[in-house]
């Protein structure tokens, strides 16, 4: 998996490209987690590249939310394509984060 | 005509998720499967794989894991052996949907995703051995949940 940040003036926009399972879901937490040392409170989770998402990922994604939230900050999810939706809803997230279909309308968003 | 039964020796790490997802999209396209179909199976195999390393042997070691996969003409059958621990595949009531983010409790998760994306999950333990058993049907009226 490879992650790509973008930093804004007040987000940043990470986008992970390729498999975020259980074996890669610690990079993502990992670049999580320095985003939020470094001061960011929100942050927009861009799964449109994403080829294959699992309960590991979805795990990164509550516990980031969670802490963003404590601080007053936000993490949205944007563009994520069929199959993310897909993992997204049968583990009944769909409605738990606030999903844009751009990246632009998620960042606009927080 | 069905493809036969293959059987797979893997070991319990983290990085066989992948190749044993490959083996099941191969498994699922060759029965004819959509694509919605076998990214369920591939998605259910990932987690089942993921609890036996995590749960099961409590972490990534060379302990067994045997993966069988048994086409027929309108299903595949996915099939785990492993000598850990007892773990149950059925998930707990969930709390997600519809809960604040404070109240979100992301335990099971995993297992709440198999048994959504197979039609059957069947789960034994025998002796010193796990035997779980994930089923998807192509065409899945009247398939039953265990």
């Amino acid at each position: 998996m490879d992650l790509l940040i973008k930093e804004y003036k007040r987000v940043a926009a990470v986008q992970p490209k390729g498999r975020l399972d259980s074996n890669t879901a610690p990079e993502l937490e990992a670049a999580l987690t320095k985003l939020q040392i470094d001061g960011r409170t929100h942050i927009v989770l861009d799964l449109s590249e994403i080829e294959f998402l699992s309960s590991a990922g979805l795990r990164v994604m509550v516990s980031t939310m969670k802490n963003l939230r404590k601080t007053g900050g936000e993490l949205a999810v944007a563009s994520p394509n069929s199959r993310a939706r897909e993992v997204l809803r049968l583990a009944g997230l769909d409605s738990v984060f606030s999903v844009y279909e751009t990246r632009e309308a998620a960042i606009a968003s927080v | 005509m069905a493809t036969p039964a293959r059987r797979f020796q893997m070991v319990a790490r983290l990085d066989q998720l992948e190749p044993l997802r490959r083996l099941v999209r191969e498994n699922a396209q060759a029965l004819g499967f959509s694509e919605p179909q076998a990214f369920a199976c591939e998605l259910a195999a990932d987690e089942a794989f993921t609890n036996i390393v995590q749960h099961g042997y409590g972490g990534e070691s060379d302990s067994p894991v045997v993966v069988r996969f048994r086409p027929g003409r309108d299903r595949l059958l996915i099939s785990f052996v492993d000598l850990g621990r007892a773990w149950d595949p059925h998930p707990l009531p969930s709390p997600q949907r519809g809960s604040s983010a404070d109240q979100l409790d992301v335990g099971g998760l995993g297992r709440l995703i198999i048994e959504r994306s197979m039609d059957l999950v069947v789960y034994r333990r025998r002796g010193s051995h796990n035997y779980l058993m994930l089923c998807k049907f192509k065409n899945p009226v009247g398939a039953a949940r265990s």
